[in-house]
Parts: structure tokens; C-alpha cells; sequence
């Protein structure tokens, strides 16, 4: 019975205080917000973002010059935040349900408060919006080099989840002074999450959305999503493959104009 | 804005912009609450380079506790009665109750029926000034009978 999975929120904010000694208060929650409004202050004033920012518009013009079309579908500045109840479910998932090896810890270790903000990499997040399928990878390596060029480590992943979910997911990872609990400061390693999509996926994820956040938190249904042709994540889903590969073959269309043109 | 929040604000690093910043915030609540906002505090926390961060602005009146959560830079605004305290707690640092110093540091949370709390953090001669709005404004509201 002690290595039951908590099932639920409440159960596993017991599973925290009993197995780990972490009590979940009301301050852990006020902590989250004020570390994570000062990570997104210092992010919007690094030499990293304020290069970016100000290198859209020459990025958005030598893609021009490449290709013909526009980069950029819409003009992206903002930086997020993850809310809090995210985080906290988030854990609950690599902790928990996704976690092979249960009881013991997962691969990388448990995700507790005295470590989340540099495990789980978004935490602080933006979003670049590009037109076609082939802005995502041009933007991707400027990013990378940017990362570079500013001393900051780089790592970048193609997704493709069996969800219908498709994006280049890049990150920045930053050394950052955090308030701790109480009145001391330190300093941790955090990855800044920009996610690189394209207008069309962009438009569809919006309608998603709700999918990715309701299913990730439940534990394995008996009928998998891709025989259940009645749920509403059979229809969702597939439209996020198949619009996958319409990018695709617009993008082959594309090339093979550019490669007839003289 | 009072004479004495200015004074209050300058003592503790706030200038300029800033200043203007907290009276715009303090216009709207005075906009929306009829009472009078009787103290002011400011929550911060010393950095590395020591310099402050600020983080909320709190404002009180005889029965009324309001918030500007992350003033500087968002309009986050909260209101609530400051009546049946159910229990306060003081975390310090460096800090006897009666005269602040440099490394003096303070956080005071207090918690009321369903959930709602509170927690202020302050540092150097704001513990002062902090410990002054505990004993005028949560002492008298602590809750004496269930």
C-alpha cells in the first residue's frame, strides 16, 4: 500500500509531505509568483531577448530575401508565465503517472519545490509564430546562434506527439538570483522555453489546447484515443496530424516552384 | 498621496517614477474604497548586489487590507476586510522588535478564515516600519473567540 500512486492532487500533496517532507502551503504558491515574475523581469532585459527582439525584424527580412515570403505570421514579444497550478500538475505528471520506475524516482530525479525551477524547463515560456514550415527551422538556428553569441546553453527538440501535437520546442538556459523562501536570494540555472510554430498549427493548438491539459492528467483509459472515434480527442488529434502533413506538402509545392523558377 | 507614504517610500529607495507608479495605485483604491488607507508597505527583498527588489505594495485602512501584487510592472489589485485573523507569524532575522539595522530582515504572514492570507517580506530599516503596521493593524484584528 506504500507504493500506491496518489491518484489525485490531494493525494499527492499528501505523498509530497509523507515520502518527501515538502509541505505544500499557501506560501510555496505566493514564493512561485515572486520568483518567477523576477526570472521573467531579468529574461525580458537580458543581452539574449532584447538582441532577439531587435533582430525580428532583420531576420524577418534575410528570410524574405531567401524565400520570398515573410517570416513571422505575427509579432510575438511577450513572455509567459507558467501558472502555478500548471507547475504543480506538471510535477505531478513526471513524478507520478509518466514515471517508469515508480516508486523509485524517475530518470532524472524527483521534481520537488527545492529544485522545479531548474527541472522543469517552462517555467518561463514565448512563442514564435512563423508562417510556413520552414520558417520554424530558420528560426530555430538563429536562436541557436544568439545563444552562442551570448554565452547561453542551447538545446532544441523536434516534437511530433502521438496527440497531433507538432512544434520545435528551443531553449535558453540562464543563470538567474531567485528570492528564496525567506529573505536570502540564490541562484539557479533555468531554461527559458520558446516554442516555434507555424500559423496554421498555431491556429489549431489554440482549439487543442484543453485536450493536452485534460488528458495529460489522466492515467491510462482502457480505450486508447486512436479506436474511440467518438471521443472528442480522435477528431482533435488526427486534425493535428493531418494539417501537420498539409504544411508539408505545401512546403514540397513551395520548393518545387522555387527550384523551376530561373 | 499622504505627505508621510512619500516620506515613507524615499526612506526606502523609491523615487522618481516609482513614486508616481504607487500614487496611481493608490488612486485607485482610494477610487474604490471608501475608507480612509490609513499605512502603506512595501514588500522587498535585498539582492545579491544589494540593492532592493520591490515586490508588493500593501495598503491599509481601519478594515480594509489592499494589494497591488508585482506593482512595478503589472496591475494585479486585490481587496479584503482585515477582520478575524486566525493566527499571524513573524520570521526574523537580526532584528530585536525595536530598532532595525542593515542585515535586518522580516516576513509576516497572517491568515484569515477560508484560506486568505497574507505574507509580507521586508528587509533593513522597513522591518521597523513593518513591525509598526503589525501592531496597528493585525493585533487589534486577531480573531479572540471561534
Amino acid at each position: 500500500m506504500a507504493d500506491e500512486k496518489p491518484k489525485d492532487i490531494l493525494t499527492y500533496t499528501k505523498w509530497l509531505k509523507d515520502k518527501h517532507g515538502v509541505e505544500i502551503l499557501p506560501t510555496t504558491r505566493n514564493h512561485y509568483d515572486s520568483v518567477t515574475n523576477k526570472v521573467k523581469r531579468d529574461f525580458e532585459q537580458s543581452v539574449f531577448w532584447t538582441e532577439m527582439v531587435r533582430n525580428f525584424k532583420t531576420y524577418d527580412e534575410e528570410y524574405l530575401a531567401k524565400t520570398g515570403y515573410r517570416l513571422f505570421a505575427q509579432e510575438t514579444k511577450e513572455v509567459y508565465i507558467k501558472p502555478y497550478s500548471s507547475l504543480f500538475e506538471k510535477t505531478r505528471r513526471k513524478n507520478i503517472l509518466e514515471n517508469s520506475n515508480w516508486p523509485n524516482p524517475p530518470a532524472d530525479g524527483w521534481i520537488l519545490p527545492n529544485n522545479w525551477y531548474s527541472k522543469i524547463n517552462d517555467i518561463v515560456r514565448t512563442l514564435f509564430v512563423v508562417k510556413y514550415l520552414d520558417g520554424t527551422r530558420f528560426l530555430a538556428e538563429k536562436v541557436r546562434s544568439l545563444c552562442g553569441q551570448t554565452g547561453l546553453e542551447f538545446k532544441m527538440f523536434y516534437e511530433a506527439r502521438d496527440d497531433g501535437y507538432y512544434g520545435v520546442h528551443l531553449y535558453a538556459r540562464q543563470n538567474f538570483e531567485i528570492p528564496k523562501l525567506t529573505w536570502d536570494t540564490e541562484r539557479v540555472d533555468l531554461s527559458v522555453e520558446m516554442q516555434v510554430t507555424t500559423q496554421l498549427q498555431e491556429a489549431i493548438r489554440r482549439m487543442l489546447h484543453k485536450y493536452y491539459e485534460g488528458r495529460r492528467a489522466r492515467l491510462q483509459d482502457e480505450v486508447r484515443w486512436q479506436w474511440d472515434y467518438k471521443s472528442e480527442e480522435f477528431g482533435a488529434n488526427y486534425l493535428g496530424h493531418i494539417l501537420h502533413y498539409v504544411e508539408g506538402m505545401i512546403m514540397e509545392i513551395i520548393e518545387k516552384q522555387r527550384e523551376k523558377t530561373p | 498621496m499622504k505627505p508621510e507614504f512619500v516620506r515613507y517610500l524615499e526612506s526606502i529607495g523609491i523615487y522618481g517614477a516609482l513614486i508616481v507608479r504607487i500614487e496611481s495605485i493608490y488612486k485607485f483604491f482610494r477610487s474604490v474604497c471608501d475608507e480612509d488607507i490609513a499605512d502603506i508597505v512595501v514588500a522587498e527583498y535585498v539582492k545579491e548586489d544589494e540593492s532592493r527588489e520591490y515586490e508588493e505594495l500593501w495598503l491599509f485602512s481601519t478594515n480594509l487590507v489592499m494589494l497591488a501584487a508585482q506593482f512595478v510592472t503589472g496591475d494585479d489589485f486585490r481587496l479584503l476586510p482585515i477582520r478575524n485573523i486566525i493566527f499571524w507569524k513573524i520570521q526574523k532575522s537580526e532584528y530585536d522588535f525595536e530598532k532595525a539595522t542593515a542585515k535586518s530582515r522580516m516576513i509576516l504572514e497572517f491568515h484569515m478564515p477560508g484560506s486568505t492570507f497574507g505574507s509580507i517580506r521586508v528587509s533593513r530599516e522597513n522591518c521597523d516600519h513593518l513591525r509598526d503596521v503589525f501592531m496597528k493593524h493585525i493585533v487589534p484584528n486577531v480573531m479572540s473567540k471561534p
